[in-house]
């Protein structure tokens, strides 16, 4: 009896402990980005005091600053522009990187560990020592202040993911099935449309989201091709507007903005991959 | 339809030669069971068949026709996976029409084609389902049924029931039997299983190790096995292999081995006069020694030993016994129920002389066959 309650006691201390680190960190990652609804939502003519304990509740909460960013005509500008990077981004790395991707999972390319390995170690570069060669190369090709140079520019950065996820994802479908289409006289585009890319689909998607999301965040590529020319971004917009001090609330509404897809995006994630889809192909 | 043709194949894997100068014909209409243990190359004869894997040497011929360059896509002929292989993102109907689809045939026949092919693996009113909400034996039948809807020359079928339990296993081996009498289409089925190949093949092609160690009807594989593998990896329990000599006994031939004299017969003693002397493993199925008694009466053949029962391992109507002889030799012999024996028995057993078999234990072939 005493043996017995002693175990479920270490149990239950075990359980405690774990839900009071659980809550330490939950509460590291959310409350930032509290504060930023808090302060997108309080009234404009709240002051940052500076003071200490930050209110906890928005002041005379409403969406005043929401409407105020939403009846500027630029601000739509930004954020069209900011749409069109992104899917064009999207597209491109998808056309390049999913037939990338399959050769590279499926047949033996000589070098296939250098590539790959290369393709890692590019990602690990740091973008801001990247960033003065490839502006001076874009420059010289008059991409600098275009949607095409931006777009090229963050597709240099979503490439090696979406090879690498993509890679993942054809890799996880059988050979067998591949294989049964060949013997029933498919060719290699059929069994790569009527075959694989429905298989990969959710890999695939993850890698689109993935990379609109990155194009969507990206700072400082944009910053060396756009600079503050004509077209602005809306990380180029916060930052824009952060150079002029102005109210905190308006920067947390922009952010708040800004990080609505990632939100967005993540809830459509997880449907995704719960979804196997594979399941039941090979006993 | 068509009869399927290795001449001298050959395959390598990186160095390790799997498949060595294999020949085998397979007539029209037949079923020919690829058996062996695993890692034998079966599998790999059978995709290099399908053209899913190149040879590097020889020829295969499919239909009289030279099928060696001739990509998988082209060969006209249909393939089960033992995972079956389903396109998990297609329903039934899908999976069989895939075939169809892509050779472009029309919508009446297609149709048509897709009820033939349900109908007959008993598929109807699953048509709408995907391989996930299907049994392991529905799914088995749908990928009989996406290759049989396509009308090949030679179906290959690489070990479709391995993943099926034992009831079913009986049922879809019935099953599978009659479709070949149906369709009357050269199969060309792999397997490790005996009884699978047993049950079903017109001829048996037993492979170890890359090599072909007999091709020849179930009975014949079973009642003269041309190797000592083929001796004694076909037949459960399996064969009692024994070594000894050939000896010449007051002008009487026999071999001697330590379970006993075993008198040859007239032919067999005139074939084996020049091999006095000789080494030679001597093969005796389990099934041809039983319990010695009083009354039962002995043939000149037949060797008369007294054996301790060591084990008793009870198959339902009949039982393994594994049983030590005087000299250590371990022989494994069946029982019927009704003989009621037990571990630390002693007990005298007879053995068939007649249908022992007779290799050369270092060439490991049968020495009087030819």
């Amino acid at each position: 009896m005493n043996a017995l309650r002693s175990v479920s006691f270490s149990k239950n201390l075990k359980i405690a402990v774990w839900t009071l680190a659980l809550a330490i960190t939950l509460c590291m990652l959310i409350s930032p980005l509290y504060l930023l609804v808090k302060y997108a939502l309080s009234d404009p003519s709240s002051i940052n005091t500076g003071g200490f304990p930050i209110p906890l509740w928005p002041y005379h909460a409403n969406l005043k600053t929401f409407l105020y960013l939403f009846s500027d005509r630029h601000f739509y500008s930004v954020l069209a522009n900011s749409v069109i990077i992104a899917l064009g981004v999207v597209i491109v790395s998808m056309i390049l990187g999913v037939p990338a991707a399959y050769v590279l999972a499926r047949f033996r390319v000589p070098g296939r560990k250098t590539i790959v390995l290369g393709l890692i170690s590019v990602r690990l570069f740091p973008d801001i020592a990247s960033i003065i060669p490839i502006a001076e190369f874009f420059i010289r090709f008059n991409l600098h202040n275009t949607y095409a140079g931006v777009i090229l520019a963050h597709t240099l950065l979503a490439l090696p993911y979406v090879i690498f996820i993509g890679m993942g994802a054809f890799e996880t479908i059988p050979v067998d099935l591949e294989n049964q289409a060949k013997v029933m006289g498919a060719n290699q585009y059929q069994i790569f449309y009527s075959i694989l890319l429905p298989l990969a689909v959710p890999g695939l998607a993850a890698a689109a989201m993935y990379t609109f999301l990155m194009s969507w965040d990206e700072f400082i590529f944009s910053y060396f091709l756009l600079g503050l020319g004509k077209i602005s971004t809306l990380t180029l917009y916060l930052k824009q507007k952060l150079s002029y001090a102005p109210p905190q609330n308006l920067l947390a509404t922009i952010s708040v903005c800004l990080s609505l897809p990632v939100i967005m995006f993540s809830l459509l994630l997880q449907k995704y991959m719960t979804a196997g889809i594979t399941s039941g192909s090979i006993k | 339809m068509a009869e399927v043709v290795l001449k001298n194949v050959s395959k390598r894997f990186g160095g390790r030669r799997v498949i060595g100068e294999l020949d085998l014909e397979i007539k029209n209409g037949e079923f020919v069971t690829l058996l062996g243990p695993s890692g034998c190359g079966k599998t790999t004869v059978l995709r290099m068949i399908a053209g899913l894997v190149n040879v590097d040497d020889g020829d295969i011929y499919i239909g009289g026709k030279r099928a060696t360059d001739v990509p998988a896509q082209h060969r006209r002929i249909a393939m089960v996976f033992q995972s079956y292989a389903l396109f998990p993102h297609m329903t039934v109907c899908d999976n069989i029409r895939f075939g169809l689809k892509i050779a472009k045939v029309s919508r009446e026949a297609l149709r048509q084609k897709t009820g033939w092919a349900l109908a007959m693996l008993k598929l109807d009113g699953l048509e709408s389902r995907y391989p996930r909400e299907l049994s392991g034996g529905q799914r088995q039948r749908v990928a009989l049924a996406r290759a049989l809807v396509l009308d090949p020359e030679v179906l290959l079928l690489d070990e479709p029931l391995s993943n099926l339990d034992a009831t079913l296993r009986d049922t879809a081996m019935e099953e599978l039997k009659l479709i070949h009498r149906t369709v009357g289409k050269t199969i060309i089925y792999v397997s490790h299983n005996q009884v699978e190949a047993m049950t079903m093949s017109d001829r048996i092609a037993l492979l170890n190790a890359g090599r072909l160690e007999q091709y020849d009807t179930p009975r014949m594989v079973y009642d003269a096995p041309k190797t000592l593998f083929s001796a004694s990896f076909i037949g459960s329990p399996v064969m009692n292999i024994l070594y000894g000599k050939i000896a010449r006994e007051h002008d009487i031939t026999g071999a001697s081995t330590p379970l006993g004299f075993f008198t040859f017969d007239k032919d067999l003693a005139a074939k084996a006069l020049d091999k006095i002397g000789r080494d030679v493993a001597v093969g005796i199925r389990p099934q041809h020694i039983a319990r010695a008694d009083r009354h039962s009466t002995r043939r000149y053949s037949d060797a008369v030993i007294t054996v301790d029962v060591e084990l008793v391992q009870s198959l339902g109507d009949r039982s393994l016994i594994v049983a030590k002889a005087e000299n250590g030799a371990i022989v494994r012999f069946m029982v019927t129920r009704e003989d009621d024996i037990f571990a630390g028995q002693r007990m005298p057993v007879s053995i068939d002389g007649r249908k022992i078999q007779l290799f050369d234990p270092l060439r490991y072939t049968n020495m009087f066959l030819p």
